[in-house]
C-alpha cells in the first residue's frame, strides 16, 4: 500500500514497517507514525534526501521495530503467543522424539508379512477344541506372540515402524508413500509396549474364553465381539494397541468358524 | 563528535524522558530537540529513535496519543506517565552522581564555578 509520500521514503517506511514478527495492527501503526514523521520533515521544508539521509538503516529499523513494538501487546496477547510458540516446540519435540522411538529400534524377529500373516497363522496352529477353552487360547496367544516377535522391539518391547509397515503390508498396504510415513509417528505418538499390549490381549479374551467353555465357539465369538465394539469405539484405544486391535476381528471370524 | 552505541543507550532514553518531561512531541520534533538542544551529540538516526519510544511504551514510562497538530495532520503525541517521571528522577541522580565520581576521578573537567 503506498503511503502518498515520494517513493524514496514510501519505499524506507514500508521496509522499516514490514517486520515478520508484526501483526497487521502493528504494522498499520508503524506505518501511520513513520508516515507522519516523513510529513513533519518535508512540512519543515527539509529535503527529501536529506530525511532518508536522517532516518537510516531502514533493514536496521525492522529489526528493531519488529523487537520493540511487540512488547506494548497486552499481557494476555503476549502470553498466548508465548503459549503457541511453546505447544509449536512441544509438538515438533514430541514428533521427533516418536518418530525416533518407532525407527530407533528392531523387532525381535525379521518382519515378513507371508509368514505372519495373521488369518494364516491361525488355522496353522491347533483347531479350536470347543470344550478345550485353554488350547484355544493358547492358539490365539501363540498367534499374537509371533506377531508381536514382528512388530515390537527386542528390548524395551517399543512399537517398532518396520512391524507398522508389515501390519499394513499384511492389510494389502505394501507400498506406503512418503505421506504415510510421515504421519505415523503421529498416529502412534503414544503405543502400548509389548507387555501391556499382552495384558490388554489377556482382559480382552478373558470373557471369550469363559463363554467358550460354558457355551460354545458362537457364544464366544459373540462375546469377543462386544468387547471389541465397546473398545474400538476409542481412535486412542486404536492406536495404542494397534497390533491387537488390528487383527481381533481375525480372531473373531476364527471362533465362529469354530 | 560521535557516541558510542553502549552510552547512547544509555543517554538516549534519559535524553526522551527528559525532554518528554518538558511537553509532549510526536517522533519527528523529538529527533530535531535531541540533536538541536545536544548539539549534535544525542542525535540519533531517526529509525533508531521509534524503537526507543516503543521499548519506553512497553515499560509504561510514557504513553502515545494520535491527535491533530497545529499544521492540521494527525500526530502521534509522546507523554511522560507518572511512572515515567519518577524513572527520570532517579535515573537524574545517578547520572549526576556518575559526572561527579567521573569529576574526582579526572575523567571530566571540574564544573566550572558560578
Amino acid at each position: 500500500m503506498s503511503t502518498g509520500l515520494p517513493s524514496p521514503l514510501d519505499e524506507l517506511v514500508r521496509r522499516a514497517a514490514g517486520g515478520r514478527d508484526l501483526t497487521r495492527r502493528e504494522r498499520a501503526d508503524v506505518t501511520r507514525e513513520l508516515e507522519s514523521h516523513f510529513e513533519a520533515g518535508l512540512e519543515a521544508g527539509v529535503h527529501c534526501e536529506r530525511l532518508a539521509a536522517e532516518f537510516g538503516d531502514a533493514a536496521l529499523a525492522a529489526r528493531l521495530i519488529a523487537r520493540a513494538k511487540p512488547r506494548n501487546r497486552p499481557l494476555a496477547q503476549r502470553l498466548l503467543t508465548v503459549a503457541a510458540q511453546a505447544a509449536a516446540i512441544l509438538a515438533v519435540v514430541s514428533y521427533l522424539l516418536s518418530a525416533a522411538r518407532l525407527h530407533a529400534s528392531r523387532p525381535f524377529l525379521p518382519p515378513e508379512p507371508s509368514q505372519a500373516a495373521f488369518a494364516d497363522l491361525l488355522s496353522s496352529l491347533h483347531a479350536p477344541t470347543r470344550h478345550d477353552p485353554g488350547r484355544t487360547l493358547g492358539t490365539v496367544i501363540a498367534a499374537y506372540d509371533d506377531l508381536f516377535d514382528r512388530v515390537y522391539a527386542r528390548h524395551g518391547g517399543r512399537l517398532t515402524a518396520s512391524g507398522l509397515r508389515m501390519i499394513q503390508a499384511m492389510r494389502g498396504k505394501s507400498d506406503p508413500g512418503v505421506l504415510a510415513i510421515a504421519l505415523e509417528p503421529i498416529y502412534f505418538a503414544l503405543p502400548a509396549d509389548r507387555r501391556e499390549a499382552e495384558r490388554e490381549l489377556g482382559e480382552l479374551l478373558a470373557p471369550a474364553i469363559t463363554a467358550l467353555g460354558e457355551l460354545g465357539p458362537r457364544a464366544a465369538a459373540e462375546t469377543l465381539r462386544g468387547e471389541l465394539r465397546s473398545r474400538m469405539a476409542s481412535t486412542a484405544w486404536q492406536l495404542r494397541y494397534y497390533p491387537v486391535a488390528v487383527f481381533a476381528p481375525e480372531v473373531v471370524s476364527w471362533l465362529e468358524a469354530g | 563528535m560521535r557516541i558510542e552505541r553502549e552510552l547512547m543507550r544509555g543517554a538516549g532514553p534519559v535524553a526522551v524522558l527528559h525532554l518528554l518531561a518538558e511537553r509532549e512531541m510526536y517522533g519527528y520534533e523529538l529527533a530535531v530537540e535531541l540533536g538541536a538542544r545536544s548539539g549534535g551529540v544525542l542525535e540519533m538516526g531517526h529509525s533508531t529513535l521509534y524503537p526507543l519510544l516503543y521499548n519506553l511504551e512497553a515499560k509504561g514510562w510514557i504513553t502515545p496519543k494520535w491527535r491533530e497538530a497545529d499544521s492540521g495532520r494527525d500526530r502521534k503525541y509522546y507523554r511522560l506517565t507518572t511512572e515515567g517521571r519518577r524513572v527520570l528522577a532517579v535515573r537524574r541522580e545517578q547520572w549526576q552522581a556518575l559526572g561527579a565520581a567521573m569529576r574526582r576521578l579526572g575523567v571530566l573537567a571540574p564544573e566550572a564555578k558560578r
